[in-house]
């Protein structure tokens, strides 16, 4: 077997047979080629287009960087939800992001769809990697409703034109991801680090 | 059906956070997330947070592996938690 088996099979010994674990070829595996070649996606968007045969599935779709997760986030993805019956979700690549928008985020892209994949209220998510891939999205997926948070308020109203309904909602008062970030990189805003370590605690003080 | 629990503070959420409680809801079918308060941060850990208890939950509802949300107000509350919720 492969070494990254290594002992889980010794008791076939007992049997007689000699085991062995070969090393595992460096940096290659299945899960990592699904990964690479976003399979998973691939199997999902599938899905996604044989769903859009059903007429009477309500496709929304909404776009963002989704860095650092906030309540406000969630209200947006709730509501969006709740205009239709399949929410995609997508969000910047990290090429896309430092290139095109001279921004890095705080987490890899991998590490955010990871976390938006997570949410209830979300069906698919895809990345975002041009400025004109919204309306090629907008067939591909077969869009319904396009939704963005009010702060982009009459910014993707090209959209209509390509037949979807587009949705600026009202953004969650005093909380961003900008925000999080000016605060969270004042030293003085949060005390980031618990000043108890797990060891200092009595967990079980009856 | 296996009812799993587990504890945290669940402030700033990453893909840790998500990584544990699938596994965790993995583990059984109803999956409990005790989140402590702002009152127990403060004054048990010594730990202020960046969102309220009330943000807090709000994100970790919204997760799909959570069923119910409940606060962590003493330390010495796990015990009696783990009886509470076996129905």
């Amino acid at each position: 077997m492969g070494d990254d088996w290594k002992g889980k099979f010794d008791f076939l010994k007992e049997e007689g047979v000699e085991v062995v674990y070969l090393p595992r070829t460096p940096e290659i595996s299945s899960s990592q080629i699904k990964r690479d070649t976003n399979y998973e996606n691939a199997v999902l968007r599938n899905t996604a287009i044989r769903v859009r045969g059903e007429q009477s599935m309500k496709r929304v779709i909404t776009y963002g960087t989704f860095d650092l997760l906030h309540y406000g986030h969630i209200n947006l993805l709730r509501r969006a939800k709740a205009l239709g019956d399949y929410l995609i979700v997508v969000i910047s690549s990290d090429e896309f992001n430092w290139n095109e928008k001279h921004k890095k985020c705080y987490f890899t892209y991998e590490q955010r769809k990871a976390l938006v994949e997570s949410i209830r209220y979300v069906d698919l998510v895809i990345p975002e990697e041009s400025w004109n891939q919204k309306r090629s999205d907008m067939h591909e997926y077969h869009i319904d409703t396009f939704v963005m948070g009010d702060d982009w308020k009459g910014k993707f109203d090209f959209l209509e034109e390509e037949g979807v309904e587009v949705v600026y909602l009202p953004r969650t008062p005093e909380i961003s991801t900008s925000k999080m970030k000016k605060d969270l990189y004042d030293a003085n805003a949060v005390d980031g680090e618990s000043k108890t370590s797990h060891d200092d605690i009595n967990t079980d003080p009856k | 059906m296996k009812r799993v629990i587990t504890y945290g503070t669940f402030d700033l959420l990453h893909y840790g956070h998500i990584n544990l409680l699938k596994r965790a809801k993995a583990l059984g079918d109803y999956l409990i997330v005790v989140i402590s308060s702002d009152e127990f941060n403060w004054n048990e850990k010594h730990k202020k947070c960046y969102f309220t208890y009330e943000q807090r939950k709000a994100l970790v509802e919204a997760i799909r592996y959570v069923d119910l949300v409940i606060p962590e107000e003493s330390w010495n509350q796990k015990r009696s938690d783990m009886h509470e919720y076996t129905t």
